[in-house]
């Protein structure tokens, strides 16, 4: 019994939603549901050099509705020749900078937290992202903004985590 | 004189003549000194401080000529520092020509380098070499003339901070590039030993001028610490340790005339800097430091990390630091946790047993000494403050709480009793009549965490139960008791209490914990009618979990409980999902019966009594109800909708059933003696006929198919178990009432829900029935409204997706169904493209398709031409879908290539080759677009064909470069 994965802490950043019975959080292939934005359950090496040539920030944000609509909008401002496409590039490195930051924990614009626990049945860390798949789950949703006593809980057969270092190299 | 803002224009034409033109090498001479040439003027202009703005705009220009033409403009500082000057000599002997307000400029000009490189994301690897090779050996000469000024004591103020800025953006730089070049920490020497110049003299805490050079050196360190500590060398890591942590070091002096005195709340960004670094050389220390906590040098270093933790006090307003701190202490017990085996060999190395109990010792005083220090710290503040700070208390207090998880992973019962310990003090001195109620509060909010987390393992479970047992008996319900509802100083300490309750159900459920129960619903009952809404809603909640988990144990207070539902169905005022959850409540304990009979006689008071209310209620509306009205009747269906769930037997029940019981349970039901379901079904009559100003709203059909869902799937029957005939009668009739399109989706869900549970018992006549009264009679009602056509997509994908012959053999299936889902391709909204991909992917893929669904649908596609049909439509919507939409359309792409590949690429060519698109995009493109669709066989790698053709077909490119 006693080797269910578990997380204790995790700020979600944008919106949660249920597909069925399974939660995806941050960008599944086919689904973005919630963004998550966490620091690696573990320390990772202190020691760890930076590859330049990565992008400063992360792209996951641009799957969101906000992050799709404003590529959407880019497109049709391309498609009318109002801007080049290479704006539309600096508008979306704007927009990946501008949501992580924003969504930083030491800004407490967000004061949601979930916990949860499952039987952790997949987890790996690639390109210094985790990604973990846990079933059986429950989860609790705390909303400290509103001091609403009542948390809210929810049951799903699925969860799928995509959690990238919140410090992203190049960060200033 | 030109206006500033004309010449920032002035500036920003460059920088677009440079970022759009390929310039020959002479140009970008001549294009250097023509800007070389503005920046000199307007230094000379005197007002350097007014030009900046212009200037750094000019500095941003080089430094994109010299990263666009690294041969051409090879060594950028050193030609600036000879403009400068007016000289052509090396940069040592520049930099003591330059006056300060030059050399002010030369730092800005570095900076200004280093930051638009960073900003600008510039990753070329000859970049970085040029950077590596002409630049940083500039920037150590620059520093070391700084080094020299400022031990002669020639560094100006604003100069010194200046230096800082530009060396913080310097080592951000460094410790962050991993290109070909590699820093290694005799590299950048000189510029770490310029910032350890400024802990040489004493502290002086009333020079705000010294402290704000400090703060950056302070910044400066923690960056390099955090990003890439291998930049400092063993020496000069154990020399930051001692710089902060050391007996009469700079560090202890912060910590005495700042730290812990009030002055931190007029330098809290000093503070911060201060707490970074030291959280990260602390954590960067972390194993050593947990391995030798019987040295004096670790002890002290714990001691005044504990300082840090317990600034003010036990109070939690204003204290960041504590809350950092906590980042400190979870890892220094994770290292206990995580590294096992490190500290099993230094006791077996040690081979000491007086060391190991020693050692246990510590770390146990350690730990518990940094629990009470959070345990103060999150007793509520007085009502007044609370009121201001609640959103951050609240959240502080919930990640001091975290840090107990993970203090109760490594100490166990340890803890836990020295929690009970001091709750149990707590109430006895409540019991004399002392307040002692924030120290209660604090506790009860730390167990129940710890309950709500280790419950969730059973064993954890069986090691808390005899805390549980002699925390129940002590005074506390009755301390809670006597609390004032209406106070709303007692509202945080009543909503612990009620979530302490629910957390200890696992003790509630033994044998030992039910003798509890009637107090505890005792009160518990008398929080759910108070007049807090919030407080009732969270002990209904309380209240439910406990009737789910202790059922068995409740059934001798059936009589009471039903005295209160019914009590809650009359009163207007009670919160229709307390009501709701009350119901269901009671439904669960009633279910436990061991007697049919009993539970269908406690059904039937509940439904029969509902079903009275609702019909009085209804006789006396005409026309149209009040809002009051209208939320209590919908509420009491609600309740209908609890008992309903409440009455389904759970798989623990299914899996203990005797068979000689399932079967009677199972003929009972079927029997029905007491007509149960007819009630059931004349409550739905109810709202849906004979309520005309009710029955088609939205909630209240819903409602009713909630109540009919709740009864799919239940292996042994049960008293919602209606029978497919029933449920198809009863589908037919809403549909034939409801013209409200905002209720018919609920109509369709149930449809859909009805089929995925019962597909393997349905017959191809009692779909075709449906599909003729519930689609086709009211097909153009249907197609009135996007989100009536999507459920009707919905139902008839799930048909495909559960059992294919119950509908594609159907005439209705190829006259309309088919015409439909074409139709539905072209549509703009992505829920509905969502469930048309849903729909064809179905049909498709034909996953649980016999080999004869196989050949119908086959026949459907290729001899009645909906392949050809689907593929014109699909490829036209696709070419002309917003970006945000393409995800939806490559998996019918790629189930058409998969199951029809010779065929589709013959669509795809009749499609394709006639499209009306760009002119851009020949003949040969549009073949060369086709062949390599076909060739990816419907993996993957189709969407990135597909998508590189719509790029270019809407003349667009890909903006992502990662892949999640």
């Amino acid at each position: 019994m006693e080797n269910r994965a578990y997380c204790r802490q995790a700020r979600t950043d944008t919106y949660s939603n249920t597909s069925r019975n399974t939660l995806y959080i941050v960008i599944s292939q086919y689904q973005p549901l919630i963004l998550l934005n966490f620091r690696p359950l573990q320390s990772a090496n202190p020691f760890f050099l930076v590859d330049m040539s990565a992008p400063a920030y992360y792209e996951l944000y641009r799957r969101s509705a906000v992050g799709s609509a404003l590529a959407d909008a880019l497109d049709s401002l391309i498609s009318d020749e109002k801007i080049q496409p290479q704006l539309a590039m600096r508008v979306l490195n704007n927009f990946d900078r501008i949501v992580a930051e924003s969504l930083k924990a030491e800004r407490s614009m967000c004061k949601s937290k979930i916990s949860f626990k499952g039987d952790l049945h997949t987890y790996r860390f690639c390109d210094d992202v985790w990604t973990f798949i846990i079933k059986n789950v429950s989860i609790k949703m705390t909303d400290m903004s509103n001091n609403d006593v009542n948390d809210s809980d929810i049951v799903v057969d699925k969860f799928k985590i995509v959690a990238c270092n919140s410090r992203k190299s190049g960060e200033p | 004189m030109p206006s500033r803002n004309c010449r920032y224009f002035g500036a920003l034409t460059y920088s677009v003549v440079i970022t759009n033109n390929k310039l020959e090498d002479s140009q970008v001479t001549d294009l250097v000194d023509l800007i070389y040439s503005h920046i000199q003027s307007l230094i000379n202009d005197g007002d350097v401080l007014g030009n900046n703005f212009v200037i750094q705009k000019l500095f941003s220009n080089l430094l994109l000529l010299y990263s666009k033409y690294l041969a051409a403009y090879p060594n950028p500082v050193l030609s600036f520092a000879q403009l400068l000057t007016k000289l052509s000599e090396q940069m040592p002997t520049l930099l003591r020509m330059l006056l300060p307000v030059q050399l002010e400029l030369l730092l800005i000009f570095f900076t200004t380098l280093v930051e638009d490189s960073f900003r600008s994301n510039v990753n070329s690897a000859a970049m970085h070499r040029s950077i590596f090779e002409d630049l940083i050996p500039r920037l150590i000469e620059l520093f070391q003339y700084l080094t020299l000024l400022r031990s002669q004591g020639h560094l100006l103020h604003d100069l010194t901070l200046h230096s800082l800025k530009c060396l913080s953006a310097w080592m951000s730089y460094i410790a962050n590039v991993n290109a070909e070049i590699r820093y290694e920490p005799q590299h950048i020497r000189i510029l770490k030993l310029y910032t350890f110049l400024f802990f040489e003299k004493n502290l002086n805490a009333e020079n705000d001028e010294y402290l704000d050079e400090v703060q950056l050196c302070l910044h400066i360190l923690g960056e390099v610490f955090e990003t890439n500590p291998n930049l400092f060398t063993l020496d000069e890591k154990q020399a930051i340790l001692g710089l902060l942590f050391d007996h009469a070091s700079w560090g202890h002096s912060f910590l005495m005339e700042i730290l812990l005195t009030d002055s931190r709340f007029e330098h809290e960004d000093l503070v911060n800097a201060f707490v970074d670094l030291a959280l990260y050389v602390l954590q960067h220390n972390m194993i050593r430091l947990s391995k030798t906590i019987l040295e004096p040098a670790s002890q002290s270093i714990l001691q005044i990390a504990m300082a840090m933790t317990d600034l003010d006090g036990a109070s939690f307003e204003n204290d960041q630091v504590s809350e950092r701190m906590l980042e400190f202490w979870e890892e220094f017990i994770n290292v206990y946790i995580d590294s096992g085996e490190v500290f099993e060999t230094l006791f077996e190395l040690r081979d000491d047993a007086e060391f190991k109990r020693s050692f246990e010792y510590q770390r146990s005083q350690i730990l518990q000494q940094v629990c009470r220090i959070y345990w103060k710290k999150i007793h509520i503040p007085a009502f007044g403050v609370f009121t201001t700070v609640k959103a951050e208390f609240n959240s502080y207090r919930r990640t001091v709480a975290d840090f107990f998880l993970v203090a109760y992973s490594f100490l166990k019962a340890d803890l836990y009793k020295l929690l009970c310990e001091a709750l149990l003090a707590n109430l006895k001195e409540a019991d004399q009549g002392n307040r002692c109620l924030e120290d209660v509060e604090a506790t009860l909010f730390l167990l129940y965490n710890i309950n709500d987390d280790a419950v969730y393992f059973e064993s954890q479970a069986n090691a808390l139960l005899p805390f549980s047992s002699v925390i129940m008996h002590s005074s506390m319900i009755q301390q809670f008791r006597s609390l004032k509802l209406d106070d709303p100083s007692n509202k945080l300490p009543l909503s612990t209490f009620i979530q302490y309750l629910s957390s200890n159900v696992f003790y509630f459920e033994t044998n030992e914990g039910s003798q509890y129960l009637g107090s505890v619903l005792d009160v518990i009952f008398l929080i759910i009618v108070s007049n807090d809404s919030s407080l009732s809603l969270l002990a209904s909640k309380t209240a439910t979990r406990i009737c789910e988990k202790c059922s068995r144990h409740l059934i001798q207070f059936l009589p009471n409980l039903e005295v209160i539902i019914l009590e809650m169905l009359k009163n207007y005022e009670i919160d229709g999902l307390i009501r709701l959850r009350m119901f269901n409540a009671y439904t669960v304990v009633a279910r436990t019966c061991t007697d049919e009979v009993q539970f269908a006689e406690a059904l039937y008071g509940m439904l029969s009594q509902v079903k009275d209310t609702a019909a009085s209620l209804l006789r006396s509306i005409e026309s149209s109800c009040s809002q009051v009205q209208e939320d209590y009747l919908t509420s009491l269906l609600s309740c209908v909708v609890g008992v309903a769930k409440g009455s389904s037997l759970t798989d623990d029940i299914t899996e203990v059933m005797s068979e000689e019981r399932s079967q009677f349970y199972r003929d009972y039901w079927h029997r029905d003696p007491m007509e149960i379901k007819s009630v059931v079904l004349s409550i739905i009559e109810l709202f849906m006929t004979e309520a005309p100003a009710i029955s088609d709203l939205p909630i209240i059909v819903e409602k009713c198919t909630l109540i009919v869902k709740a009864g799919f799937g239940e292996e042994f029957g049960g008293p919602f178990e209606f029978g497919q005939n029933t449920v198809i009668d009863l589908v037919q009739n809403m549909m034939s009432k409801l013209r409200n399109p905002n209720a018919v989706p609920h109509v369709f869900s149930l449809i859909e829900c009805f089929v995925g549970v019962e597909y393997r018992t349905l017959d191809r006549s009692q779909v075709e029935l449906l599909s003729t009264l519930v689609f086709a009679k009211n097909i153009d009602f249907l197609k009135s409204d996007p989100d009536l056509l999507k459920g009707a997509i919905d139902v008839f994908s799930k048909i495909i997706e559960c059992k294919p012959s119950l509908i594609i053999l159907s005439s209705f299936f190829n006259s309309t169904i088919l015409p439909c889902a074409v139709d539905g391709v072209q549509s703009n909204e992505q829920f509905i493209i969502k469930s048309i991909s849903k729909f064809w992917n179905n049909l498709l893929n034909l996953k649980k398709g016999s080999r004869e669904d196989q050949d119908i649908v086959q026949g459907l596609l290729i001899d009645l031409a909906w392949g050809q049909l689907l593929t014109n439509s699909l490829v036209v919507t696709f070419l002309k879908a917003p970006r945000s939409n393409l995800d939806h359309y490559y998996s019918i792409f790629r189930s058409l290539l998969g199951k029809y590949p010779v065929k589709f690429k013959q669509w795809l060519v009749v499609i394709v080759l006639l499209l009306e698109i760009s002119e851009s995009i020949g003949m040969k493109e549009r073949d060369l677009f086709i062949n390599q669709l076909v060739l990816t066989r419907g993996r993957r790698a189709a969407n990135d064909v597909l998508k590189a053709f719509w790029l270019k077909c809407n003349h667009l490119v890909e903006y992502n470069n990662q892949n999640f």
